[in-house]
């Protein structure tokens, strides 16, 4: 399997762009370079209503991902050099019935393969199946506790059972069968949960899995979400008591940087898509998951149900929008949400360009996860 | 020498009739196209004739081109190719067209740029200059850099830092004086750090004639696709390094937006409504477009303007056209409008219960 090549350091604050120095070169000189990771989603449905879900904003025209369409964009994939493909973006994949499908076929032909899910719909028998094929597997859960789960993941109480168990059958099987995929829990914490940072930090250590990240909400660039940044720094002191909870097999970090930006950006310029693009649920291919909605059409690209991945990516149009992102008409502090998922990257390639960070060949052991940048 | 005519089909027909009938000493035309080789491909062959009448030293040309030769000919590429050596007019004639080429001795100097670059860096050179001195003024700030020769001295207000005044010394040639005087133009209204920041890639976006095809396949980084951006470059972070020294000043994160023009500023939301929807028929017009394509439904404080549109557009077509239409809107009448379209509201039902129910 393709992610026994992941070891080294876990960068869960961070990016990886250090380790495609080739790929940023080449778009220095003014290449085409095809994207190092593509995070994107397989339907745009959800079986949970997380009142944090930034996927509410994200409503862009419907079209279906078949199993036609998704094994014709992995070979594209493949065939341009794109190394990652993380299933997480706009909608929740698992319950897609090409998914298991998705995860088989881009692991055998060399892509680096990802999932963000609820971890609900999964069986032992499937979880079993699937691991062999992962980079890893990191399940959304932003909270501890049974009925405070069921309050801020819009679900039925029970389905917290259901999750837990789950977790603790993939910390198992990849355990009992020295699989090389990670094992991860994210809370996406709001101020209001503050209440559940201990106790799902507690949980995380009964059941295993290798990591808990925390962290900051995004939202959009009207405040639709209404999450108040300011917030954020009263709970400092127990997000540093959760990552004390830390023991040899089970790390418990917090996405310090984004969340000590307060939503803010450095950067003005967006040069992370052509490293990084995210496509919808929908089939939609776009510079950012921020843009998804129809509100943002100018940006829009093209749809892989309707055209072949590679000649979107040849297109010009994908490099009129890539330069216009890059150019003085776009500016990321007024025209985004906060904290995209590009964020890291953008901040690493402005400072370059700007010339306050020089371009240095990483030396070490490559981190674990190096085609998720 | 001023100007030299020719008819290209007899020009041609010289040259193959002297391959086979001159052994030494080969030249169909005269001394004066030794360089000329005529080529298969018709854009290339002139091309090749331009540049070896550029070589010999005349500034303007006049070439004969009968229509079946015109035909076979790729005429628009032909002008975006030519327009790196001068200015281009091609014009019918009763037998065919004529191909006229001026300026080439000025557009020697600007032969190995990106033709992209080329028609603004000319009218840039032959506008006015931006040469001179500048010397510290009450209320303002003199800031100055000197790299290999060329100077750039801005007067800033010290307050914003804002860049109220620019001028070059010592720069040479059409190239270099052109560009010059396009950077001390555009970094005006621009904050020293916005200036060292972003001046070349404003730079750049100001220079490039959009009709043409982009200078890179990929992203357009200026001091890379063209190399004559790497000296402003190197002024304007020599102007906020030289104002750091000697100030103190140690803001790096640059939080700029160019300010409204007063004539914007001076309109009320009626006014900006309908300025904006001129401009917006006029993009429309000059594309032959339906004129009912987009409608203005909003435009906020910050710029944000909302279109509607009720028309069927072909795959791909409504999302280049916004894009397009905004470019448009930036360099036709105002910077930092940002096109929409109505909001999409999300259509899964669990969600949007849970909203709902906030």
């Amino acid at each position: 399997m393709n992610q026994k090549a992941d070891k080294g350091q876990l960068i869960l604050d961070g990016t990886k762009l250090d380790w495609h120095l080739d790929r940023v070169r080449a778009w220095e000189r003014g290449e085409k370079v095809p994207p190092i990771t593509i995070d994107m989603a397989l339907t745009r449905a959800c079986n949970f209503a997380c009142g944090f879900c930034y996927a509410m904003l994200q409503e862009n025209d419907r079209q279906r991902i078949d199993q036609k369409v998704i094994y014709e964009f992995l070979e594209d994939c493949a065939e341009i050099g794109v190394k990652g493909i993380s299933l997480v973006s706009d909608g929740e994949s698992t319950i897609s019935p090409v998914f298991m499908d998705t995860v088989k076929y881009g692991a055998s032909l060399g892509l680096s393969m990802a999932v963000g899910t609820n971890g609900y719909v999964f069986t032992k028998r499937k979880l079993e199946e699937l691991l062999p094929h992962l980079t890893y597997l990191r399940v959304n859960i932003s909270a501890g506790e049974r009925d405070r789960f069921a309050e801020i993941m819009g679900v039925k109480p029970e389905w917290f059972d259901r999750v837990c168990q789950n977790i603790k059958d993939m910390a198992d099987i990849k355990r009992q069968r020295g699989l090389e995929v990670t094992i991860g829990l994210q809370m996406v914490l709001m101020p209001e949960y503050e209440d559940q940072i201990l106790p799902l930090a507690l949980l995380g250590k009964e059941l295993r899995p290798d990591y808990l990240i925390i962290k900051h909400c995004s939202d959009s660039e009207e405040g639709s979400l209404g999450v108040d940044y300011g917030g954020y720094e009263r709970m400092y002191g127990k997000l540093e008591q959760a990552e004390a909870l830390s023991d040899e097999g089970y790390s418990v970090q917090v996405k310090w940087s984004k969340i000590k930006d307060e939503g803010k950006r450095s950067y003005q310029r967006c040069y992370g898509p052509p490293f990084m693009i995210q496509l919808s649920g929908s089939g939609l291919v776009a510079p950012c998951g921020m843009l998804f909605n129809e509100k943002y059409k100018k940006f829009h690209i093209g749809n892989i149900v309707e055209t072949r991945f590679k000649d979107i990516y040849h297109s010009d149009r994908y490099w009129e929008v890539m330069n216009h992102l890059a150019s003085p008409h776009f500016n990321a502090q007024k025209m985004c949400g906060t904290l995209c998922l590009q964020h890291k990257v953008n901040e690493t390639l402005d400072q370059y360009r700007k010339g306050q960070r020089p371009l240095k060949d990483p030396t070490g052991t490559p981190p674990q996860h190096i085609n998720f940048i | 020498m001023d100007k030299i005519t020719l008819n290209y089909e007899e020009m041609v027909a010289a040259y193959w009739d002297s391959l086979n009938t001159v052994l030494r000493g080969f030249n169909a035309q005269g001394e004066f196209l030794d360089l000329w080789v005529p080529d298969e491909d018709g854009v290339s062959s002139i091309l090749n004739l331009v540049e070896a009448v550029q070589e010999t030293g005349y500034n303007q040309m006049e070439l004969d081109l009968t229509t079946e030769t015109a035909q076979e000919i790729d005429l628009a590429r032909l002008q975006e190719e030519l327009v790196a050596l001068g200015t281009v007019n091609l014009e019918p004639t009763a037998t065919g067209y004529r191909l006229q080429v001026n300026g080439l001795t000025e557009g020697a100097a600007f032969h190995n740029l990106h033709a992209a670059y080329v028609a603004a860096l000319r009218q840039a050179y032959q506008g006015p200059s931006q040469a001179g001195e500048l010397s510290a003024q009450e209320g303002l700030e003199l800031v100055h850099c000197t790299i290999k020769g060329v100077g750039l001295s801005v007067l800033v207000e010290p307050q914003r830092k804002i860049i109220q005044q620019a001028k070059w010394q010592g720069a040479e040639g059409p190239l270099e004086v052109g560009m010059m005087n396009a950077c001390c133009q555009v970094i005006l209204g621009l904050s020293l750090l916005e200036a060292a920041d972003h001046g070349v890639l404003r730079l750049e976006d100001y220079l490039r004639d959009e009709r043409l095809r982009r200078p890179a396949a990929g992203i357009v980084i200026p001091e890379k696709v063209e190399p004559a951006f790497g000296l402003p470059l190197e002024l304007l972070r020599g102007l906020l390094s030289d104002f750091r020294k000697r100030t103190g000043y140690d803001q790096t994160i640059n939080f700029f937006v160019k300010a409204y023009s007063n004539a914007w500023q001076a309109l009320d939301g009626a006014g900006r409504k309908q300025r904006l929807q001129e401009s917006l028929d006029q993009f429309l017009k000059d594309r032959k477009l339906n004129p009912k394509l987009f409608e203005v439904l909003s435009l906020d404080e910050k710029g944000r303007v909302t279109l509607a549109s009720e028309v069927e557009f072909g795959r791909d077509q409504k999302a280049q056209l916004l894009l397009q239409l905004e470019r448009h809107l930036d360099k036709h009448l105002e910077e930092n409008l940002h096109l929409y379209v109505q909001e999409l509201e999300d259509k899964n039902s669990k969600r949007r219960k849970t909203q709902e129910n906030e």
